[in-house]
């Protein structure tokens, strides 16, 4: 095997889960890719009050896999408008972390 | 009713809770109730959310003099008045979302409202030595869902209290 684990894989198993309904699709300009779509809540500006609780969303998608791609891109995932904070690779490189807030 | 018996106020409690009675009077509109030390974690949909509490509290004893015949010298007694300088936080929460401006713009007219009706309540009838004293504001700012900024502006205010009694001014 090449590049790094799983890579080759990666792809079939993204759409083994949208079959079923585990993963979205996302959208950069004409490139249509299945990525994995994640939403926890937040916790900003520690300090002496009580914290602001957010929401940080974001998706998985192969690495490499929406060419282009930027931070401040607008994408669509799973059919909502998103913009891109920051594009940041995960685990093991195959797949990078997509981190979205509201457009 | 006996002293004893009153429920204790100090003018430290007494200054802070002017303060938010002065940021809750006559505001403007778009202006939301000031909270007095926030307890809740908001959420996105409560924003703007404004908190005023206190913080750091410094105090400084004032001596006089008075002859000590044995010695020959003067010698320092302590008074019966302290001098007190507590810093008040205004802290604004805002959000930005697609078409607003940036959180830290969104912020300015509530950190102008706070300063015109802060310091614009004088000396809070008296409690006061003088009109609270702008320090600065800190800004900060986080990414999730939306952009987001906090903002804290300190003013501290200055005031005397008796030296064994902080619930009398003199």
């Amino acid at each position: 095997m090449t590049g790094t684990l799983g890579e080759t894989d990666i792809e079939a198993m993204l759409a083994d889960l949208a079959d079923a309904e585990g993963a979205v699709e996302v959208r950069f300009g004409s490139t249509s890719v299945l990525g994995l779509f994640d939403r926890a809540s937040a916790e900003l500006f520690a300090g002496e009050m009580p914290t602001l609780v957010a929401d940080s969303e974001g998706v998985h998608v192969k690495a490499g896999s929406l060419p282009g791609l930027a931070a401040g891109a607008a994408i669509i995932v799973g059919g909502a408008d998103y913009k891109v904070l920051k594009i940041l690779a995960h685990g093991d490189g195959a797949m990078e972390w997509i981190a979205l807030t509201s457009p | 009713m006996d002293r004893a018996d009153e429920p204790m106020s100090t003018i430290r409690e007494q200054i802070v809770a002017a303060v938010h009675t002065a940021l809750n009077t006559e505001r403007p509109a778009g202006i939301p109730e000031t909270v007095r030390t926030r307890v809740e974690s908001p959420g996105p949909d409560a924003l703007p959310v404004l908190t005023v509490y206190q913080g750091r509290e410094v105090v400084s004893p004032k001596h006089a003099e008075k002859a000590d015949p044995g010695r020959g010298e003067r010698m320092a007694i302590r008074g019966d008045i302290v001098n007190r300088k507590v810093d008040v936080n205004f802290e604004v929460l805002v959000k930005a979302g697609k078409d607003d401006p940036p959180a830290d713009q969104a912020a300015d007219p509530y950190l102008a409202w706070a300063v015109r009706s802060i310091i614009g309540a004088g000396r809070f009838g008296g409690l006061a030595r003088r009109p609270a004293e702008e320090q600065g504001t800190q800004f900060s700012y986080e990414q999730a869902d939306f952009s987001y900024c906090r903002a804290t502006t300190t003013f501290r205010i200055e005031y005397q209290s008796k030296t064994d009694d902080a619930e009398q001014l003199k």
